[in-house]
């Protein structure tokens, strides 16, 4: 479960960011160990590129390290490192480093235009099975396959699980452009995966 | 929008099945979807599918850190810390 099992109690950071600040380099070491998979996470599914991904990493620890006295006890101190890693990796995007195009399919209208309705369930075999790496290397496909707005949001939103508000103020949006982008993100997300989804049972609850 | 008591539309419900899927909404919207789902297999199977695409992501962890790339971190902030 990525989005708690690696979650340790604030409090301790909180700890081991002011023993950092105090230049206890052992302190900074415990962060980088609990939050470097999170912060490199968050960097690959924005940058959409490794070497960018532990460039963000690096460009953030390092941000981190000299910035410290700007972190205040009373955020978290994840929350407070992948905003760092979120703003390196979008500014790394916007150089134009990692430009990339991207479709922009299946463009929602939520107002007065047609919604595009998605038929339920062109079922594949339930029988079907799927390794965990080609589970893993189609979500992340999928996830690459998002367009840079909706990208973000969803990382922060669903992967790494952050709240709507955290995620606003993150990437400087409103609460209605975050939940707006995260429904889209979801939708297209769920048309890319509907051949891992489980409906069987489903189906047969559905069409009595 | 939807405003007083108007009849929640398949249209109206995929506006909301995120927001649905969270569980982030006023209770009387919540009931009113509710009581849209139970009659609209089609929206049930909207919900459940998204539903589904998101615990997918929160289950599978994706781009596990490699060790030679936090050897390298850790290289650069000691060359750092030794400047």
């Amino acid at each position: 479960m990525t989005n708690t099992s690696s979650q340790p109690l604030a409090f301790d950071d909180i700890a081991l960011a002011t023993e950092a600040k105090q230049g206890d380099k052992g302190a900074f070491t415990e962060l980088v160990n609990r939050y470097a998979q999170r912060v490199f996470r968050v960097a690959r599914h924005i940058t959409k590129n490794d070497q960018d991904a532990e460039d963000v990493l690096q460009d953030t620890f390092l941000k981190a390290y000299s910035r410290l006295g700007q972190f205040e006890g009373n955020a978290k101190f994840y929350t407070w490192i992948v905003r760092v890693a979120v703003n390196e990796a979008l500014m790394r995007m916007r150089r134009g480093k990692n430009r990339v195009t991207v479709s922009l399919d299946q463009e929602l209208e939520t107002s007065d235009g047609a919604i595009q309705r998605e038929l339920p369930a062109e079922t594949e075999s339930p029988e079907e099975s799927l390794s965990r790496t080609e589970l893993r290397e189609s979500l992340t496909q999928a996830i690459d396959s998002l367009s840079e707005i909706y990208r973000p949001v969803f990382v922060l939103r669903d992967v790494e699980g952050l709240s709507t508000e955290e995620t606003a103020e993150m990437l400087n949006l409103s609460l209605a452009a975050v939940k707006s982008r995260l429904l889209r993100a979801r939708l297209q997300l769920r048309q890319k995966l509907r051949r891992f989804l489980k409906n069987d049972d489903r189906q047969e609850e559905n069409h009595v | 929008m939807m405003t007083g008591k108007k009849k929640i539309t398949c249209r109206d419900f995929l506006e909301h099945v995120s927001d649905y899927v969270d569980g982030a909404m006023a209770p009387d919207l919540r009931a009113r979807l509710e009581a849209h789902l139970t009659n609209c297999p089609d929206c049930w199977v909207e919900f459940d599918e998204t539903k589904m695409t998101v615990e997918i992501f929160q289950n599978v962890e994706c781009h596990p850190l490699p060790s030679d790339v936090h050897d390298r971190l850790m290289a650069t902030l000691e060359k750092h810390w030794n400047r």
